[in-house]
């Protein structure tokens, strides 16, 4: 017996749908790198990526995306989840384990049909971010 | 919706919790008390402490296991969040003492005064009391329901929280409690106490933010990260208690070197900020950090807990349990028991294990039966079997793969090199066709990719319906093909895609001082985070679950659904389960109508 059930609207509207989760966040971000010509980066990119974050220029992108300080090194449960997830569905990974670069195992296909996922303007402002997350990577190279 | 803020909502609903949980409960004066346990024997609890164990607060932690349905599969593993939290508190004061014994040593004092410990510890004792019903199972629901969304928007010192921290968070932070605990528990220096600053402090260290010290005399704020760290950290006394005591009770032969890890941790200090024009110090940090004679302490730890998941967490029969239970919960969304996510705070395990009895009807429109007819399968066992099972060896390969093509176009290359001017271009076409090669290569490397958008949708659970219909109303086709009559419906199926395992994180975070003095990560000092990525992708497993006389239309149901999805399986995904002879028998009898998997 019943004391009264919702719609499937209700019910599915009661959780959350973020713009861009943290997971899409990499998908998209690695498919816009792709694009530019990038095919590899650092694995660990944390802190170029927090410093993008910090200029407060992009944060409907980074909603999902926390960093923490422990006062020695920042990191980000998100990064680091969202890079395992990447690793294990073979989107990124290394070749050489030794190698503090990771390979992004992307094609032109796969990037397309990522990018065709998400509304025009949050693919635009990733592109944005991907070309000054490359700049930031290149000028920590030298 | 009202125009009170999500925090304010929140916190009235923890009050009223609090409220309810500590009616008429009068704490009794007592003395200090040992407890033994099985994994760290006779531990002492101070008065106050014990005054707060046997509060009702604590006490409901009976009533919720430390590993959810595990002990469906591990029948011994019934301990339950209670004995981790005193186990924590003891850990914590462990942790707190070697540090202090070190710095006896060095200075002749202890770095952590006594009323630090007596803090650690409370915040040890507390740190899960905002867990609900079957633990992190309950926390995948209420943790992604929009109203939870709203409080994270709200107070940012929660976004990096887990749902159940915050919980404990608002529980030692609302009125009700503070106020039971001022005037009811003998805290020491309890008079003088601030509870407003103190819970503050405490709830800080559970959910994993620093607290922060103002020095009026030299203008100086001093960050004691330490006692944060030792609550939750990268390696925290929560994570040496439980990954212990997991594997112990449900009977594994998992361990690390509890002793040497602890002789190995120590508190450092990192001047933050200086102001340059005073030449002062106007940020120092006092952070936890691990001696490299430490690390294999450390990689022995990350080890068992990359284990756990192997063994427990992500067992198979784990995973099918809980995708059942995962009805149970959203029937009770459905019917409104479970509307807002402070509700879960009101049911232990064996109030959800009593739904048995319950005859309400969650969802109508797809299905039948009761919340008592699902939760019974949990009850007496009858969990659903794996009809599909998800990983790299199971899907097809790209065309086009290949180690002779890589070949063959690195010897094209090859033959380019020493023209002058082409040196860079042709390492740029090694590397490209590595990375292509190892997108295409069978095996791990590529076959997943065309997973993943699966699996990231997966993470939203109207996606995940979408498929689990899907797959029924294939099933459905399939037996009216044959002439088998549909007498299943949706909830006969299940689809779990669990999280991928991440053991990096820990690694890239935890402080490590090698010879010198100097501090880096743990990922610089040892390559355990890529052999943990590989380790992991190489186990991890999606399944498809169904009634055990399903199995075959399920399998080829599912294959076709993902298939359409662009995920293809090889032979693999129907050869590598027990009923494969019936699946083939089906598959063949199909044929006949033609009706194909993959078209």
């Amino acid at each position: 017996m019943n004391t009264g059930w919702m719609t499937d609207d209700e019910y599915y509207g009661l959780f959350r749908k973020p713009t861009l989760a943290s997971g899409d966040f990499f998908r998209l971000l690695f498919a816009q790198l792709h694009l530019m010509g990038i095919h590899s980066i650092p694995r660990d990119f944390t802190a170029a990526l927090y410093k993008l974050e910090s200029s407060g220029q992009y944060d409907s992108l980074f909603a999902e995306i926390h960093f923490r300080d422990n006062g020695v090194f920042v990191f980000s449960d998100e990064v680091e989840d969202s890079m395992a997830e990447m690793q294990t569905l073979r989107l990124a990974g290394k070749t050489d384990p030794a190698s503090p670069v990771m390979n992004l195992y992307f094609d032109p296909i796969t990037s397309e049909e990522i990018l065709r996922e998400f509304p025009q303007d949050i693919a635009d402002a990733m592109g944005n971010l991907a070309a000054e997350l490359a700049a930031e990577l290149e000028t920590d190279k030298k | 919706m009202s125009n009170i803020s999500a925090f304010e909502d929140f916190s009235c609903r923890i009050d009223g919790y609090v409220s309810r949980m500590l009616d008429g409960f009068q704490p009794q004066p007592c003395a200090n008390k040992v407890i033994h346990d099985p994994i760290w024997g006779s531990v002492l609890y101070y008065s106050w402490e014990i005054q707060l164990i046997d509060s009702p607060l604590l006490q409901r932690l009976r009533g919720i296991d430390q590993l959810g349905l595990a002990s469906l599969t591990y029948p011994s593993a019934r301990h339950s969040r209670f004995e981790h939290a005193l186990g924590v508190a003891h850990l914590a004061s462990e942790m707190a003492g070697r540090i202090n014994q070190k710095s006896i040593q060095d200075r002749g004092v202890p770095f952590i005064s006594d009323k630090e410990v007596y803090k650690l510890r409370l915040a040890a004792l507390l740190h899960d009391v905002g867990h609900c019903f079957y633990s992190h199972l309950s926390e995948s629901v209420y943790g992604r329901m929009a109203e939870f969304g709203r409080l994270l928007a709200e107070v940012p010192k929660f976004k990096d929280a887990k749902p159940h921290e915050v919980f404990s968070y608002l529980i030692v932070n609302c009125k009700t409690f503070k106020q039971f605990f001022k005037e009811k528990i003998c805290y020491p220096d309890a008079v003088r106490l601030d509870p407003d600053g103190f819970f503050e402090e405490v709830g800080h260290m559970i959910i994993g933010k620093a607290n922060e010290y103002r020095y009026e005399i030299d203008r100086r704020i001093l960050k004691k990260s330490y006692m944060t760290h030792i609550i939750n950290g990268a390696f925290d006394a929560d994570k040496l208690d439980y990954i212990k005591r997991d594997s112990h009770i449900a009977g594994l032969a998992l361990t690390y070197d509890i002793e040497r890890f602890l002789y190995k941790i120590e508190v450092r200090s990192e001047i933050s900020e200086v102001d340059r024009e005073e030449g002062r110090v106007t940020l120092e940090n006092q952070h936890l950090a691990i001696s490299v004679s430490g690390v294999t302490a450390l990689e022995e730890l990350t080890f068992s807990k990359l284990m756990l998941y192997n063994y427990i967490y992500y067992h198979q029969k784990v995973l099918a349990a809980e995708s059942v239970m995962r009805d149970v919960i959203h029937g009770l969304v459905r019917l409104k028991k479970l509307s807002h996510p402070c509700d879960f705070l009101g049911y232990s395990d064996a109030d959800i294990e009593r739904l048995a009895d319950c005859n309400e009807v969650p969802d109508e429109r797809n299905s039948s039966r009761s919340i008592g007819d699902i939760a019974r399968q949990i009850t007496y066992r009858r969990l659903p079997k794996r009809c599909l099972i998800i990983n790299s060896g199971n899907l097809q390969d790209e065309p086009g793969s290949g180690i002779d093509a890589l070949f063959r176009r690195v010897d094209d290359i090859a033959g380019e090199y020493g023209k002058p001017g082409t040196e860079e271009e042709l390492k740029l076409q090694i590397m490209r066709l590595m990375a292509d090669f190892f997108y295409r290569e069978p095996g791990l490397t590529s076959r997943l990719k065309r997973f993943q958008r699966i699996y990231f949708k997966s993470r939203d659970i109207y996606e995940t319906d979408l498929i689990r219909k899907q797959v029924y109303e294939e099933m459905c086709v399939i037996c009216r093909l044959t002439g088998r009559t549909v007498d299943f419906d949706m909830y006969d199926l299940q689809i779990s895609i669990p999280k991928v395992v991440n053991i990096s994180k820990e690694a890239f975070s935890i402080p490590i001082v090698v010879p010198g003095g100097e501090i880096r990560k743990f990922s610089e000092v040892v390559a355990l985070s890529d052999w943990a990525d590989s380790f992991s992708a190489g186990k991890w497993n999606a399944y498809a679950f169904c009634r055990a006389d399903l199995v075959a239309a399920a399998n080829i149901a599912a294959r076709k659904v993902f298939g359409g999805l662009g995920v293809v399986f090889n032979g693999g995904a129907s050869r590598n389960l027990k009923n494969s002879a019936e699946i083939q028998a089906l598959e063949s009898e199909l044929a006949v109508h033609g009706y194909t998997v993959q078209g």
